[in-house]
């Protein structure tokens, strides 16, 4: 190509990216009318109501200052709800984090049947939570559920006790769902990110003598950083906001071992009718969720720097 | 191969969306024609309405009444089933935007939350026009607002008892317990590996609430003053701490330990249809889900009062429902009122009572001789006479509504804390002083907030 | 040399267990869902639980479907998830071509904006959600529950497209545009394309979270006959006794058409999201 026609070009080039820039922005323009409209006007409306005493049984509604976030704070229960929130993600994200990290290196090594079984291990994805909480309410029923049964029967259980009734074994049931559920988007992740490293790096180290261990360790781990940190940003955002699975398990039950700030957002609102209250405590979820996703902007910026 | 499948895909989806706009265009085609004729009858007139009632026999006969009424009336009835765990969120999310329903078939706490939001009309005049002395005036009293006027038509009723199974009590040689003492002790002796003796069920959604009530009324505790209505839990604490530790050594002693989450259905199922229990709370539900699910058991069954703390018992936990209706005018307002004054016929009243599977019985007291020669109940002649009897003599409540109609009332049935306290309380999180302080102070600025 | 073959046989046997684990954690809540529901109601309480029925019956489908709303919640929740998938494919990729493409001001402050929207709690959306809805007398409509799921699946499907439309190189428009195409056309016919297997990747993804919301679809809807199938189950546990086996048989209604959806158009989804969506 000449230097004539590609100064030229640049200049086209430069010319329609003026020109044309607002036809680009145009593009997004449904995108941002339906933000505006059904997040924006419902977040605005949250902070109002947060700032109010607003009844969903009287429907009065005054202003009342920071009186909401004082109560929060002074609420003895809200500490220990904050608390299950922070147990309640973590080890959900680590979990499926580490099963998918660890089924994305099992369905990555050459094997025969090696789609058939990656196939299937993506099927709890589409699961309904709906369906999945059912399933477990009924097979830890404490009289006639299976697994209760089985684990009654090994002694681990007490006879006619279930671990949905237990504060402690509760939690770690609903995570161990919410684990099931979402492994699957991980594992693919990581699966894709680990058949992109290069191959060459791999032989080496093996003509090297480097153990699988070490590859491991020293090759794929550091490549698989960036993918970690944007996927454990996302999975926590999604977990510590998500209600469905809690609310049809456990309900938050039992004594409030499982309830988590969505649950309690949900009973402020319907089981108290404070609606000023519940927004407020959605502020304060809303607002930790948003300093993560800054946090993420800012590495997802060093990255491509 | 993509290409191929976007398109099977998109026409699949045209497809749907035809079918929608067919669809909606009807319904908008069927509403323009109703709308014409508005004079001189309700011809045309559209009523929707709300039940709580969502199990399908209930539902049906209910579905099935309306229905009748819609076909001879020339209105257009729409019904919607409004699950009990959900109904507080519907309520809320209705009553804030004014999307009431026009009638609704709800309990005791769905129409205090309606009359706390303002949401429901006096029913006076439809009580009047059927026959004020046709109703119970036990029943009446609940459902009276602070205005004196009544604001539900009372449907059926229902009285919480122990139901036990008669042959574990014959084969123990045990009386029937007339006190606190005697009701533990019996629980004890009956409870074994795989039958325990009475169950606890504290499932956090109303649950837990109900069983506490009814051990709170024996020993007459309560939430609101019956004489003043004012409210009072905070001022018996050493008995409500009382009732606690009792609810929390019959749990310990005599349940399962997985029913500190058990819902109706669970503890209902034990007793009538797995029998792993031998005693049970009910409104007698258990007759119901004997009868479909385990006959043999039927005739085990029986029932008594839940005793008082010495032997006299101050009060039971009584429930119903009632039809509840938002304010209407002109047409509309009467066509609500010869709507509802049709339901109340000796046959319909008594069918609507019979569809429960439990006893209730029916409010309307002209339909009280269809209710017992009916066969489903003519079985328990006993355990009916004993629980009329009970219930017309004795003194009964609905939690919060102990003097007529509160907010208290619904409060007291949508929020989770009884279950935090109840079953902290049970499984030793708490003692029984830091969950009556916990319910206390959440009842207590609950109160402070109205 | 025969240590190594050990260590290769005890390592292949290894990953056998493990294989056979995780098949069993996968499949069996999927399995027990669906034996319990072709089992006779005589043997779902049966103490010691059996796993697989004595006798087969079709009983329970039989009730669950003689409830005319059981299709109509089957129907509801396809055209719904149908729905919001297209508006999220189409919505999605228009924004992020608009995104990624352009430099206009404020591109960043919009993704950021995006982001943002990704990380507001659903119930917090819940209420007043529902006052729009009023507002618009879209509530208990179809449409109302779509832009309940829109909110939900479209900032994490702009945010997913964004990322495959980043990767295309940006020499592939100024052709385009060289040889005289419009912006529209430089998106239907050049980019668009080239983004197929995510996009498509990213309409799966929002049709199984549509499918599969509860949360929003519950509150917005009263109605028997316009509930998704999620709540329409949902009630069934709610009611004063349990019917395990219906409830089963529903649960089963909801979940297997769902897998061999899925199954169908795994390849494409799988094909997409290894397009490399996710990377720092």
């Amino acid at each position: 190509m000449s230097s004539d026609i590609r100064v030229k070009k640049k200049h086209v080039v430069n010319g329609y990216r003026k020109k044309h820039s607002m036809i680009g922005l145009a593009f997004s323009i449904p995108v941002i009318i339906f933000l505006l409209v059904f997040v924006l006007y419902p977040v605005v409306y949250n902070i109002w109501l947060s700032f109010t005493n607003a009844s969903l049984m009287t429907g009065t509604s005054e202003f009342v200052g920071i009186d909401n976030y004082v109560r929060i704070f002074s609420n003895k229960l809200f500490k220990k709800y904050f608390w299950n929130t922070c147990v309640w993600t973590f080890w959900s994200v680590l979990g499926q984090l580490l099963l998918g990290l660890g089924l994305a290196l099992l369905i990555s090594r050459p094997m025969r049947g090696g789609t058939a079984l990656r196939s299937f291990l993506l099927i709890p994805y589409v699961v309904p939570a709906v369906a999945l909480a059912l399933v477990t309410k009924w097979i830890m029923n404490s009289d006639y559920g299976i697994v209760s049964y089985w684990m009654q029967q090994a002694g681990v259980l007490d006879g006619r006790q279930s671990l949905l009734a237990l504060q402690g074994p509760a939690m770690w049931v609903v995570i161990l769902l919410n684990i099931w559920r979402s492994y699957p988007f991980p594992m693919l992740i990581y699966w894709a990110a680990i058949k992109g490293i290069d191959r060459e790096v791999m032989e080496a180290a093996a003509v090297d003598g480097a153990s699988k261990w070490r590859t491991f360790l020293h090759i794929t781990l550091p490549e698989l950083k960036n993918t970690t940190i944007v996927l454990a940003v996302l999975r926590v955002i999604w977990t510590a906001t998500y209600y469905d699975l809690i609310y049809m398990v456990t309900g938050g039950g039992p004594a409030g071992s499982t309830t988590h700030l969505p649950i309690l957002i949900y009973q402020s609102s319907f089981g108290s009718f404070q609606i000023g209250y519940a927004s407020a405590i959605s502020m304060i979820l809303g607002v930790l969720m948003f300093i993560c996703i800054i946090f993420y902007v800012s590495k997802s910026d060093a990255a491509d720097s | 191969m993509i290409k191929k499948w976007l398109s099977v895909m998109l026409a699949m989806i045209l497809v749907l969306l035809l079918a929608a706009c067919g669809s909606s265009k009807d319904e908008a085609a069927d509403t323009e024609n109703g709308r014409e004729d508005v004079s001189g009858s309700y011809e045309g007139e559209k009523l929707i309405i709300w039940t709580n009632l969502t199990a399908d026999a209930q539902y049906d006969v209910l579905n099935k009444q309306f229905a009748e009424l819609a076909d001879e009336m020339g209105v257009e009835v729409s019904v919607e089933k409004v699950a009990f765990n959900e109904m507080y969120e519907k309520l809320s999310t209705a009553a804030t935007s004014g999307e009431v329903p026009d009638i609704m078939h709800t309990n005791f706490g769905g129409t205090a939350y309606l009359y706390a939001a303002k949401s429901i009309m006096p029913m006076d005049d439809i009580i009047n026009r059927i026959g004020a002395d046709d109703f119970s005036e036990a029943y009446k009293t609940v459902l009276t607002g602070s205005d004196g006027q009544i604001y539900g038509l009372p449907d059926w009723a229902m009285h919480t008892s122990v139901w036990y199974r008669k042959d574990i009590f014959e084969d123990n040689e045990i009386e029937i317990p007339g006190t606190w003492e005697d009701f533990l002790a019996a629980a004890e002796k009956v409870n074994t590996k795989d039958v325990s003796g009475f169950a606890v069920p504290l499932d956090g959604v109303q649950v837990a609430a109900q069983t506490l009530y009814e051990i709170m009324c024996s020993a007459g505790v309560y939430f609101m003053d019956p004489e003043t209505g004012e409210y009072c839990f905070d001022q018996k604490k050493d008995e409500a701490v009382k009732v606690i530790e009792y609810l929390v050594s019959l749990y310990k002693n005599a349940s399962p330990a997985g029913s500190l989450t058990w819902s109706w259905g669970d503890y209902r199922n034990a007793l009538s249809v797995t029998g792993t229990c031998a005693m049970t709370l009910d409104m007698g539900a258990v007759i119901g889900n004997a009868q479909e699910n385990n006959p043999d058991m039927t005739g085990k069954l029986g029932c008594f009062d839940f005793p008082g703390v010495d032997g006299k018992k101050e009060a039971s936990f009584g429930s119903g429902y009632c039809f509840v209706a938002s304010p209407q005018e002109g047409v509309r307002n009467t066509l609500v009122s010869d709507f509802l004054t049709a339901l109340y016929t000796p046959e319909r009243a008594a069918e609507r009572a019979l569809s429960r599977p439990m006893f209730a019985f029916p409010s309307y007291i002209p339909s009280f001789d269809l209710y017992r020669e009916s066969d489903k109940v003519a079985e328990f002649k006993e355990e009916v006479d004993y629980i009329f009897d009970q219930f017309e003599n004795g003194n009964w409540y609905w939690y919060g509504m102990e003097a007529g109609l509160s907010s208290m009332s619904a409060y007291i049935e949508s929020t989770t804390i009884f279950g935090e306290a109840l079953q902290g309380a049970c499984d030793g999180t708490y003692s029984a002083e830091e969950a009556y302080d916990l319910i206390n102070e959440d009842l207590m600025a609950f109160a402070a907030s109205m | 040399m025969k240590k190594a073959k050990t260590k290769k046989y005890a390592s292949n046997i290894l990953i056998a267990v493990l294989i056979i684990a995780c098949i069993f954690m996968v499949g069996f809540p999927i399995a027990w869902m669906a034996l319990s529901s072709v089992k006779p109601g005589v043997e779902l309480f049966t103490i010691p639980p059996r796993i697989f029925p004595q006798n087969w019956s079709l009983e329970w489908y039989k009730q669950a479907l003689a409830n005319e709303n059981v299709i109509h919640y089957f129907f509801n929740s396809l055209f719904i998830a149908s729905t919001v998938m297209i508006i999220d494919m189409v919505i999605g990729s228009m924004t992020a071509y608009s995104l990624t493409r352009f430099s206009f001001r404020g591109r960043r402050f919009i993704l950021m904006c995006v982001l943002a929207a990704y990380c507001v709690p659903p119930i917090m959306l819940m209420l007043p959600m529902y006052r729009i809805m009023n507002m618009l007398q879209l509530s208990g409509s179809h449409a109302g529950v779509i832009i309940g799921h829109l909110t939900v699946t479209l900032p994490f499907s702009v945010w997913l497209m964004v990322s495959f439309f980043k990767k295309l190189p940006q020499g592939i428009d100024e052709a385009a545009v060289m040889d005289g195409a419009n912006e529209w056309q430089v998106f239907i016919k050049v980019d668009l394309p080239l983004c197929i297997p995510g996009v498509l990747s990213t309409g799966i993804m929002a049709f199984i979270m549509s499918w599969n919301e509860f949360l929003l679809s519950s509150v917005l809807v009263n109605k028997e006959s316009m509930k998704t199938l999620t709540v329409g189950i949902a009630n069934y546990i709610s009611s004063t006794h349990i019917d395990w086996g219906i409830i089963m048989s529903l649960g089963t209604i909801t979940t297997l058409p769902v897998i061999v959806l899925f199954a169908m158009v795994q390849k494409y989804f799988v094909e997409g999201m290894t397009a490399g969506a996710v990377k720092g």
